[in-house]
């Protein structure tokens, strides 16, 4: 019987998704390949309706595709002069701490833990330890019930629209998923104390951390932008103040800061720059691990995710506890020529679209800025800063180290768990 | 009653989303009462929706294998090697194991491969590949019915 071998790593046509070069001890190029299917969305939405891009762009990304949804729809009903506001926002920020759920806790459990306790994958690690897997499984689970709930499922018609839902759901209906939400918010909180348990590299670097701010609320879907360094601005000046450009090496765009340079956007971020904002029961999770803003170490991300885990929770109880089912499941939007900026926080960072509307409610132009391509500059940084580590390890545990520095920022890159080519060049 | 479920795996752009396809024709022909269907963009997801089923028919696109459009049933041994698609989670293959130290029961898994040559991001799928959609939601049914379950509501064609 024929054997067929599946190498998916063929996608990138022999490449590595990550080539880092070495001369001597030297680093000599760092190039890192990102996921581009977010940028040909911005052709593929040219002449569609607005009423069709939540559904579009909820296609863009399997794991996070509230956050597409959400940052298009405040783009286009910024664009349109319309606000989502009371019950319909409360139900917009509770659908979002589902994703956030389900995407950190993927992360943290199936793809992080591993790195750090030395496993090349969760098969390899749930032998080890079955019940962290299996808890962690049924937390993802947890949010992939409140996601389901209010987003509607992948193939019958996505519950989000231009200006709030198809359909609001009943009280009762979000009550259901209480007991369920009360254990795995527990569940996090002790699972915390595992992860702090793990072992970290001692990493540091300066970085500028970028996140939407907001006066009282820990920012997801509202807010300022605004950084360690000074930044504070409108989401309508986004593309005045981090620009995009062309690297040299690819066909990638990378982001910076205007006049600056590397930006760091993600969890680690909005930590250091809201952690003041948590709820008072994450502050204590966040304390009993001992994590403290402002926190400069990347490998650290996994416990911020842990705590983001708890507030997501702490998030949703709060808001279906409070929850009265509106009279309208959405607000009125009327085309007109115009355009819009959205930024929301999607798991990984900032999640920023612009839109140009015509007068009959097609969209005429598209951008659409995702969290892995602003943090770029910032990953190949920290791998060029890492890399004296590398020189002095074998080729195996270079590459685990490496990848593993990838995969703090939880990217998005088309590659395998594997994705690394680590290449040494000889020295003349 | 029997826990039927249909896995559409895939990513959403060009080739990579023939799986998807799979299922979205299976929905527009009509399935048999008591089938599940789901369109699957994050492969992690197949460990909580393998969990609990009876029989799962799992379509993916597969690199190499043959001419591109050309299907096949594949065993989970077939797939070993296989790398995830992205960062986000896991391979097909890993998910499956996953799913059987987690939830460990008795469950039957067909896995229905469609060749695509590259996973280019193109708008859609390349005219070989949607060709073969018809084929492989006939395929999907067949690996239904053969395990004794209920039969189509429609003749597939």
């Amino acid at each position: 019987m024929k054997t067929i071998k599946v190498d998916y790593l063929a996608r990138v046509e022999g490449e590595g998704a990550l080539t880092i070069k070495f001369k001597g001890k030297e680093v000599r190029s760092v190039e890192l390949r990102i996921f581009e299917p977010p940028r040909l969305f911005e052709a593929l939405l040219r002449g569609r309706s607005q009423l069709e891009v939540p559904d579009i762009t909820a296609r863009i990304c399997g794991i996070c595709p509230v956050a597409y949804q959400m940052s298009s729809c405040l783009a286009l009903e910024r664009a349109l002069g319309v606000r989502v506001e009371g019950a319909l926002r409360d139900l917009r920020r509770l659908l979002y701490c589902g994703e956030w759920i389900e995407s950190h806790t993927l992360h943290v459990f199936m793809l992080h833990a591993p790195d750090f306790l030395g496993y090349p994958d969760v098969v390899a690690m749930a032998r080890d330890h079955l019940e962290h897997v299996q808890r962690g499984l049924r937390i993802k689970k947890a949010g992939n019930a409140i996601v389901e709930k209010l987003g509607g499922r992948a193939i019958h018609p996505v519950n989000v629209r231009v200006g709030g839902f198809y359909r609001a759901p009943e009280r009762r209906e979000l009550a259901e998923l209480l007991p369920e939400l009360e254990w795995a918010r527990a569940a996090i909180a002790e699972e915390a104390r595992w992860i702090a348990g793990f072992e970290l590299p001692d990493f540091e670097r300066d970085y500028e951390f970028v996140a939407m701010t907001h006066p009282t609320e820990y920012a997801i879907d509202e807010g300022r932008i605004a950084s360690s360094r000074g930044i504070d601005i409108d989401v309508a000046d986004f593309e005045a103040t981090f620009e995009e450009y062309q690297v040299p090496h690819s066909n990638a765009l990378q982001a910076r800061v205007k006049g600056r340079g590397e930006y760091f956007t993600g969890p680690l971020a909005r930590f250091n720059l809201s952690s003041e904002r948590l709820s008072p029961a994450a502050k204590e999770v966040a304390a009993s691990i001992g994590l403290r803003a402002p926190c400069r170490n990347p490998f650290k991300g996994i416990l911020v995710r842990a705590v983001e885990v708890f507030y997501a929770f702490d998030e949703a109880i709060r808001i279906i506890e409070g929850y009265t089912r509106p009279e309208r499941s959405s607000v009125d939007v009327t085309p007109r020529v115009s355009e819009g900026h959205g930024c929301t926080e999607a798991p990984r960072g900032l999640l920023y679209h612009r839109y140009k509307v015509s007068a009959d409610g097609l969209v005429t132009e598209a951008r659409i800025v995702p969290p892995t391509s602003q943090n770029q500059l910032c990953i190949e940084g920290d791998l060029r800063a890492i890399a004296p580590r590398l020189v002095e390890l074998s080729h195996e545990k270079a590459t685990h180290l490496a990848e593993h520095t990838v995969r703090n920022y939880d990217p998005c890159i088309s590659c395998a768990t594997h994705f690394l080519k680590l290449v040494r060049e000889e020295v003349a | 009653m029997s826990v039927v479920r249909v896995l559409g795996v895939g990513g959403p752009v060009g080739d990579d989303a023939v799986g998807l396809e799979v299922v979205r024709e299976l929905v527009r022909r009509g399935l048999p009462e008591g089938v599940e269907v789901h369109e699957v963009l994050e492969p992690s997801r197949i460990v909580s929706l393998l969990e609990g089923a009876d029989h799962v028919v799992l379509v993916d696109a597969l690199l190499g294998g043959g001419a591109p459009g050309s299907v096949r049933r594949l065993r989970l041994e077939d797939l070993e090697g296989a790398r995830p698609l992205s960062t986000h989670g896991v391979s097909v293959a890993q998910a499956i194991e996953l799913a059987s130290l987690v939830s460990p029961g008795e469950r039957s898994i067909d896995i229905v491969g469609v060749s695509i040559a590259r996973a280019a991001p193109l708008a859609s799928l390349s005219p070989e590949v949607a060709r073969a959609v018809p084929a492989v939601a006939d395929l999907v049914i067949r690996a239904l019915t053969s395990r004794g379950g209920p039969a189509p509501a429609a003749s597939p064609r």
